[in-house]
């Protein structure tokens, strides 16, 4: 389990992360999602060991991981902008990988590589943005690491490979209970994958929850009455959004999704529809009621 | 443990970035140190040996091609391998790994060091093997072994730790060269400006031994640099003998190794890529940078010296310098403006320099110590004389001799009271403005209570005079002014005044030759040596050898002989070279008499005769004729051809051997075509005078035939 309290992260006078605190647990897939510059890049650098904090902890099962070689060794770190030997092919690479990593499996990088169709004797300096980012991520997840980080790598893949490398990270979870941390700026991105999924906005940690409760507490609601009306009507209701285009609302509720059609259908309305909202749209309008307008993509 | 201190997966990673830099300079050297010896046993096999060979070679002259690889190969290999750290990827991948970051310095630092102290052994023993094997062409001395090897190793070290702390705090490339630059020259550079700035004011001030810890010899890197370049009047080559050196160089390379290593840990990641991670370091590497220059300008300001124009220009460049740094590093315009106001640190630094410039000098001018005040005195040899291998000049005799009795602790009352006379003196006339560089001067140590200082005392004639009568009637000073330096073996030759060098002396008996002139120069006295070496300027031949260097190294001894001073040794070269010229005698009679066939299209260029005797009166006399250039109207070329044919038929029935006392030499030398090339050489043989041979028979020969 890495726990993180009251994380604080400065580069001069910027402030990239303000009081970060939130737990990723063994066997979890963790989505870290936030606008360019919001702070996912750093915060995942510290966990790496990468960064020093400026204030607060980041343990790992109860030790810090920063210039400890114990719990980085248990710790696998994909960046944005990859680094590979230049000049250097996937085998060289794995060979540095091999003398790095002691865990590192080679049956599994070389498996890996052919399943996605990579030549390990040429050189990456030739290969795509999206080759380059497959032969890392193989290289990485060869190492088998207990806690693996993802930031924006599925960024500059086709949707083919995405989805392998997302079931690669699905199975290391259910095989070896290990732990991925996957950032990214696509709420879509992450929405299939992940069991928890946290919001960072201007450094700071605005929204954390598990996906399925997410999905579930909150619904759209269509109706509309043949008498005027106002928002008082629905006072009753745990409201998160109201607006009205003519005589048809539009509530987003939350709460329990039988209980609020039984209250409303109570009312005898001219139109009622209960209507699922996507990933997006609750984060829209969670952000909205804590106060944030914004766009995530 | 291991993952915290060193990781054999990084040292292996480090040694492979580092393969092809280091098989290539590898290469370059092999190249270099295989084909020079080669050639030079090529140049053997095609001339006569007249001397020339077997040439000395101390180890440590060996080893000197390969000081590029401590001075520039291994600060190359240090930036190849932890400039990496300047790109953020590059960055952030390795501190993720599971290793700690004094392990990933360590780890690196090993790559490095291990492939240049790889090259320098390799190199060091293919050319000692090179040398070993013509040993008609070198004589090889391990004079120096340990001490070279230790100065490369110290050098080494100090190159790379200087390196290392510049990439340390540092994130980009031109920053990295311009810290390690400055860590490894700018405080020695502002040493030597100072002392320099000093002793320009101070011409009695003596910069090699100004202020102890200040002088160059105990930065054996900048030594040795400033010794090759010739940089100040001080310079000298002190890379062997110099254990203080050595051991003080090493402990500066330590604790830059230990602070680059603690910084490394401490540099942040995001670090990279900036110039300096703080406008704080920033502003100081950029005044430092301006320093260099700043400060150049202002000793010429001190100096006096009349050059304004260039002093301005000076300044501002370091303006230009300060700002152009600024620029480069940053790549922001907006800086230049926020900058301005740092400049006046620099003008306040430069200020400070003036001022410890002033207190420095009044301070030394303030030493005049009374007679009384003096324990002892020792005269110093400006060393740099006798580092320089001079060939056939006498002079390098006088100065071993002054080398040899410069340890002596010299306490005669009236010498002191002397010394403490001449050097008030001196001061008084500095005082007062006058020039007083007179021609002769010495450095003089002298002693007070614990402290030693060092001046340059500069004597007039009379009084140098004095000063070395003085001296010589100390027994100590008398016996190190006689003896001779060792040789070493294989490498002595003699060179006659009037003919050059004797071809092939090898396997003489110079044991028994240097013992005889020993004896001959110590029965000559002190007073008749030190004046035939330092004054008189006629002499018979001279006898040289390369010896070892009080320095370190090898030099060559040049020991003048004279007939009146060492008769006994030049009997013993003269024989020595008749009994071992072999068919040369046959050679130069069948010469003399037309009877020795060179090759068709060449012939002897010149040949000399000279006939040496005492008279009655017991007055040496030397007669000679040079046959080629016989310019005589009156004489035919027939006539000449005479000449020659009597001498060599007179020659042809001489017994006994020669000697000082009464010889005939015949001197030739001849080119001969060899390969489409000609090879040059010469013969010189002495011949016993016939029996009942007289002057007048000489003249007979030459005069009347």
């Amino acid at each position: 389990m890495i726990q993180v309290e009251n994380l604080t992260k400065k580069f001069e006078t910027y402030t990239a992360l303000k009081n970060i605190s939130c737990t990723i647990e063994d066997g979890c897939i963790y989505g870290l999602v936030g606008s360019n510059g919001a702070g996912k890049s750093t915060f995942l650098r510290i966990l790496s060991g990468v960064y020093k904090a400026d204030s607060g902890t980041v343990t790992m099962d109860g030790q810090p991981i920063y210039e400890n070689p114990a719990a980085k060794g248990q710790i696998a770190f994909i960046p944005d902008d990859l680094y590979h030997i230049n000049g250097a092919n996937m085998d060289r690479m794995a060979a540095l990988y091999q003398s790095l990593y002691p865990c590192f499996n080679r049956e599994k990088y070389e498996d890996l590589a052919k399943e996605l169709g990579l030549d390990r004797g040429k050189s990456i300096n030739t290969f795509s943005k999206g080759m380059r980012r497959q032969a890392i991520t193989i290289l990485t997840l060869a190492v088998c690491p207990k806690y693996i980080f993802f930031d924006e790598t599925f960024d500059g893949m086709d949707p083919v490979v995405r989805s392998y490398i997302k079931g690669l990270i699905c199975q290391d979870v259910l095989d070896r209970g290990a732990a991925a941390i996957i950032t990214s700026h696509s709420l879509r991105e992450l929405e299939d994958t992940c069991d928890q999924l946290a919001l960072l906005h201007r450094g700071g940690l605005v929204l954390e929850s598990d996906i399925q409760h997410l999905k579930t507490s909150q619904f759209k609601i269509q109706i509309a009455f043949h008498e005027a009306y106002d928002q008082s009507k629905f006072d009753c209701l745990d409201l998160v959004h109201f607006s009205k285009h003519g005589s048809v609302a539009n509530l987003i509720v939350r709460g329990s999704r039988e209980e609020t059609l039984e209250t409303l259908r109570a009312m005898e309305p001219a139109l009622l529809e209960a209507l699922p909202l996507s990933l997006e749209e609750v984060f829209t309008y969670e952000m909205e009621a804590l106060g944030y307008t914004f766009h995530l993509d | 443990m291991k993952k915290k201190w060193f990781c054999g997966g990084i040292f292996a990673e480090g040694m492979r970035q580092l393969r092809m830099f280091g098989f290539i300079m590898l290469s370059l050297y092999l190249v270099f140190l295989i084909a020079g010896p080669i050639l030079e046993y090529i140049d053997y096999l095609r001339y006569v040996n007249n001397g020339q060979y077997p040439l000395a070679v101390s180890f440590s002259s060996l080893m000197e091609p390969l000081m590029m690889l401590p001075i520039f190969v291994a600060p190359i290999m240090t930036l190849i391998v932890f400039s990496g750290f300047n790109k953020r990827k590059y960055a952030d991948f390795y501190h993720a790994l599971p290793y700690t970051r004094i392990c990933i310095f360590i780890s690196y630092t090993a790559s490095i060091l291990t492939w240049i102290f790889s090259i320098l052994i390799l190199a060091g023993a293919v050319s000692l093997l090179m040398h070993l094997i013509f040993p008609a062409v070198y004589v090889i001395s391990f004079a120096g072994f340990a001490d070279i090897l230790l100065s490369m190793a110290v050098i080494t070290l100090m190159t790379v730790s200087a390196v290392l702390l510049g990439c340390s705090f540092t994130g980009t490339l031109l920053a990295n060269i311009t810290v390690s630059g400055l860590i490894l020259f700018l405080p020695r550079f502002i040493i030597i400006l100072l002392v320099n700035t000093i002793t320009t004011k101070l011409p009695f001030v003596v910069e090699e031994y100004f202020m102890a810890i200040l002088s160059t010899r105990y930065n054996i890197l900048i030594n040795y640099l400033t010794a090759t370049v010739r940089l100040g009047s001080g310079a000298v080559y002190h890379l062997q003998n110099n254990l203080a050196g050595d051991l003080y160089s090493l402990l500066v390379a330590l604790v830059m190794g230990t602070i680059a290593a603690i910084l490394f840990v401490r540099r942040k990641s995001e670090s990279a890529a900036k110039s300096a991670p703080r406008r704080s370091i920033q502003a100081g590497i950029r005044i430092a940078l301006t320093l260099t220059v700043s400060f150049i300008a202002t000793c010429m300001l001190l100096t006096g010296r009349e050059n304004l124009s260039l002093t301005i220009v000076l300044y501002i460049l370091a303006v230009l310098v300060y700002f152009i740094y600024e620029l480069l590093s940053t790549r922001s315009w907006k800086n230049l403006l926020k900058i301005v106001p740092a400049l006046g640190i620099v003008v306040l630094l430069n200020l400070a320099f003036v001022g410890t410039v002033s207190a420095v000098t009044a301070f030394s001018a303030s030493f005049r110590p009374q007679a009384d005040e003096i324990t002892s005195v020792r005269l110093i040899t400006d060393n740099y004389l006798i580092q320089y291998e001079d060939t056939w000049t006498w002079n390098t005799v006088g100065n071993y001799c002054e080398q040899q009795v410069q340890n002596i602790n010299i306490d005669d009352p009236e010498i002191l009271s002397l010394v403490a006379s001449i050097l008030d003196e001196n001061m008084e006339k500095f005082d007062r403005g006058v020039p007083y560089y007179e021609s002769a001067n010495r450095i003089v140590a002298i002693k007070t209570g614990a402290v030693t200082r060092y001046r340059r005392i500069f004597f007039s004639r009379k009084t140098m005079n004095t000063l070395l009568d003085q001296l010589s009637q100390l027994p100590e000073y008398r016996e190190k002014y006689l003896s001779i330096p060792p040789a070493l073996s294989g490498t002595e030759n003699v060179q006659f005044e009037s003919h050059g060098f004797i071809t092939d002396q090898t396997g003489w008996n110079w044991d028994a030759i240097l013992n005889c002139l020993q004896e001959e120069i110590h029965t000559a006295g002190f007073e008749t040596w030190y004046q035939f070496v330092n004054v008189d300027l006629s002499y018979e031949a001279v006898i040289s050898y390369a010896t070892e260097s009080s320095a370190g190294g090898l030099t060559k001894a040049a020991i003048p002989l004279s007939y009146d001073l060492t008769p006994k040794t030049l009997s013993l070269l003269i024989k020595e070279n008749y009994n071992r010229s072999g068919t040369a005698a046959t050679e130069a009679i069948q010469v003399l008499k037309g009877e020795h066939d060179f090759d068709n299209t060449s012939g002897y260029c010149t040949i000399i005769a000279e006939y040496s005797y005492i008279t009655e009166s017991g007055q040496r006399e030397t007669q000679y004729i040079d046959f080629s250039d016989w310019q005589n109207p009156h004489v035919s070329y027939q006539q000449v051809a005479q000449m020659m044919y009597q001498l060599g038929t007179q020659l042809e029935n001489a017994k006994g051997t020669p000697c000082a006392e009464a010889y005939i030499s015949i001197y030739y030398d001849y080119n001969i075509p060899v390969n489409g090339t000609w090879r040059t050489g010469r013969n010189l043989v002495y011949f016993p005078v016939p029996e009942q041979f007289t002057p007048e028979q000489w003249a007979a020969i030459i005069y009347d035939s």
